[in-house]
């Protein structure tokens, strides 16, 4: 019997066979999938020499810089194990802004400091950090002055004050704000400021109605507009950039069933036309080119997977020849030097982690930046295949993992929580994945109500638990088992899921072999029941 | 002149605050597993408590006043059993310590023991949360399963000869489906 342990070796390796990139068709250490991602956030410089990164291991956190001309790795900011990124910016093309926290000697301290990059040649020399004392955020980049950023601090009566300030001066001891911006009601519960065109938005909330009014003015005007008074969050209405003076594009579904671009006239208070609109999709975000004043790109959810839609030529074009320099990848443009020839690019693929690129435009060259786990590169993943099915006169829309190297004939239907509102994508996901490397099939299906595919289909699922939402999840698995059929069917689920998962068994127990459920909501009348506070009027008016 | 001002001030304080303790009768939680209602309108009041740290009293408020004291009030998880009036009642007020207390809004804190039966009406929750210095979140959670296996470990007895129902705020016929499904067995 001495040899059995070198058979299973030899049967258990050739299980976990290459595929043609040479990535391994294998289970993935747990601990690898698990892990942080080991880089993020990279951001580029102005002039676009540096490109900032974070970088945080379990040994430490640190900020950091890569020099396009060299590519050499610069370590700026050691923040310690557990140290931490809130945000960090460019304010000029030698000068980032960190805000985060660190970690020394086992206390964390919130930090906020100004990073100076000493250069020769583009190649790093020093250092200087400044460390900015004042307690406050940065709101963004003054439209009067690209130099100075709008610094929002709290007075001490409690009160929100707005600075146009130079940010290096911040890290004077003894800074006090000189340009205050004047006229600020007290009744905003929060600002927001486009800086394209240099306009100042205050929201406030009204307690007794539950409704929000936004109010807007330039930054340095007298008197504020209402924009939008006492809405609700019934519906969508999100503010992406203001194209003029009196005109801004939102993102809205209040005239439409799907989220749509929309050219919003605020002295008229109506939608006076659609700038973009897909006819199967709610878009998930916008922007707007401040030079033109016209919608630059939309972004939605196709077939589970991101599309950011370029209406820039320019930009179009640029994504169209990355998109064909990596194949079975999607990039989106991330950031781009303020001459726009320097490009960081993301690259997505739901069968690997993502990956940035930095883009050249003079020389058509796409380079690889990094990979946020490069551990995990030598892997091989699954790839989904999208399913439609038709339930009940509406189209739902599911995705299927094939089990990766080894097959264990078994398929796992991970219905998502919510359920309404909420959404399955086909990004790369860990859990997912983790499941699929290790033989097992994955199915999850959008059944109705979730988000992304239009306000009709999303109100839908209202009042449908355990019934028309199980349906959906039925056909689903019945389309699967026709094209992929498995010997085994277990559902597994958390909330939402985990409730829908047990029904799934109860209502088909023909069909689903084993259930894995995690904190289901199986006992609605419990849910509204549990406690005194949820009883009460205000509770009971919400979930009426 | 000032001086005894505040001195009296405080000493008028100090009576009322005593006067207001006094109104209450002090009770403490049941030990033994035997049945103590002895007349027909009354009832059995069972209250799960979880506290971050000791509490020095709980009020609560009916025709009857009840002070639980501090030797039922200790941290962690405690239950109080009471065989008390059958009426209604609201929880009154948490007492820290001698100088710290709230008092709690009648409406969100009512409930009803009904005679003949074991009224379970909540956990009372009152922890502190560790960014803030006596803000304490105060809230009544029903955990009726948690109520049901401490009565099934320390008053089976008690358990078999009156019916346990759901009493605090809304609903939840948790004990009746239970019932039921010992009956089927």
């Amino acid at each position: 019997m001495r040899w059995t342990p070198w058979l299973f070796t030899v049967v258990s390796l050739w299980g976990y066979a290459q595929d043609d990139a040479g990535r391994i068709a294998a289970p993935v250490p747990a601990i690898s999938l698990f892990t942080n991602q080991q880089f993020s956030a990279p951001a580029l410089s102005p002039d676009g020499q540096y490109i900032a990164l974070f970088e945080m291991t379990e040994e430490a956190a640190q900020v950091g810089l890569i020099e396009r001309s060299s590519t050499n790795y610069v370590p700026l900011l050691n923040l310690g194990a557990g140290g931490r990124l809130k945000e960090y910016f460019w304010l000029s093309s030698n000068h980032l802004l960190f805000t985060g926290s660190l970690v020394n000697n086992g206390k964390r301290q919130d930090v906020r400091v100004t990073l100076e990059v000493i250069a020769t040649d583009g190649a790093v020399s020093d250092i200087k950090a400044h460390v900015v004392r004042v307690d406050g955020y940065i709101m963004g980049q003054a439209g009067e002055d690209p130099k100075k950023v709008l610094f929002t601090t709290t007075s001490r009566g409690g009160n929100t004050e707005i600075y146009v300030v130079d940010p290096v001066r911040l890290a004077d001891p003894n800074w006090s704000g000189k340009d205050r911006i004047r006229n600020l009601p007290d009744d905003m519960v929060r600002y927001f400021y486009d800086g394209g065109a240099d306009m100042l938005l205050g929201l406030s909330y009204d307690d007794e109605n539950a409704t929000y009014t936004i109010k807007y003015r330039k930054l340095r005007g007298e008197s504020w507009q209402v924009m939008l008074k006492d809405f609700n969050t019934d519906y969508t209405f999100e503010p992406m950039g203001f194209l003029n003076d009196s005109q801004i594009a939102v993102l809205s579904d209040i005239a439409t069933d799907k989220i749509a671009l929309y050219l919003y006239d605020i002295p008229t208070a109506t939608f006076s036309d659609v700038l973009y609109e897909h006819e199967s999709y709610d878009l998930v975000s916008a922007s707007i080119d401040h030079n033109s004043g016209e919608p630059a790109s939309v972004r939605y959810y196709k077939g589970g997977e991101m599309v950011v839609e370029y209406l820039n030529a320019v930009q179009e074009y640029h994504q169209a020849q990355l998109n064909q320099s990596v194949p079975g990848r999607r990039f989106t443009l991330a950031d781009y030097s303020a001459a726009a020839d320097v490009y960081v690019a993301v690259a997505y693929a739901p069968d690997a982690p993502t990956d940035y690129y930095l883009f050249d435009v003079a020389r058509q060259e796409a380079r690889l930046l990094f990979s946020v786990q490069p551990e995990l590169d030598d892997y091989k993943f699954s790839r989904p295949q999208v399913y439609e099915v038709i339930s009940a006169g509406s189209k739902v829309e599911s995705y299927y993992y094939p089990p990766v190297g080894q097959v264990n004939d078994v398929l796992l239907v991970m219905p998502h929580g919510g359920p309404v509102g909420v959404r399955d994508t086909t990004e790369f996901n860990r859990l997912t994945q983790f499941y699929t490397t290790r033989g097992y099939a994955v199915l999850q299906v959008n059944f109705r109500g979730s988000f992304g595919f239009g306000k009709a289909f999303r109100e839908g699922g209202v009042g449908e638990f355990g019934q028309q939402i199980e349906q959906d999840i039925l056909a689903a698995v019945k389309k699967v088992q026709q094209v992929a059929p498995a010997q085994n069917i277990c559902a597994m689920g958390s909330s939402y899921g985990g409730y829908s998962s047990l029904m799934l068994s109860i209502l088909h127990p023909e069909l689903v072999d084993c259930v894995i459920s995690r904190f289901g909501v199986y006992d609605l009348p419990l849910l509204f029941n549990q406690s005194n506070l949820k009883t009460n009027n205000a509770w009971a008016s919400q979930v009426s | 002149m000032q001086g005894k001002r505040v001195f009296y001030l405080m000493l008028l304080s100090s009576i009322l605050l005593f006067l207001a303790g006094c109104a209450a009768t002090s009770v403490s939680s049941q030990k033994q597993d035997t049945d103590k209602l002895v007349e027909t309108n009354q009832g059995y009041l069972l209250i799960g408590l979880v506290n971050d740290y000791d509490l020095q009293a709980l009020y609560v408020w009916g025709e009857e006043n009840l002070k639980l004291t501090h030797e039922d009030l200790s941290a962690g998880e405690n239950y109080i059993l009471l065989p008390v009036k059958a009426c209604e009642y609201h929880f009154g007020r948490i007492d820290y310590n001698f100088y710290y207390r709230t008092s709690l809004n009648e409406d969100e804190w009512r409930f009803e023991v009904k005679p003949g039966r074991i009224n379970y009406v909540g956990h009372l929750t009152v922890e502190q949360p560790f960014y803030y210095f006596f803000a304490n979140h105060i809230e009544l959670e029903n955990r009726a399963a948690n109520a049901q296996l401490f009565m099934e470990k320390y008053f089976p007895g008690l358990l078999t000869s009156r019916d346990m129902f759901y009493a605090g705020p809304g609903q939840d016929r948790f004990y009746s489906l239970i019932a039921g499904l010992e009956e089927q067995q």
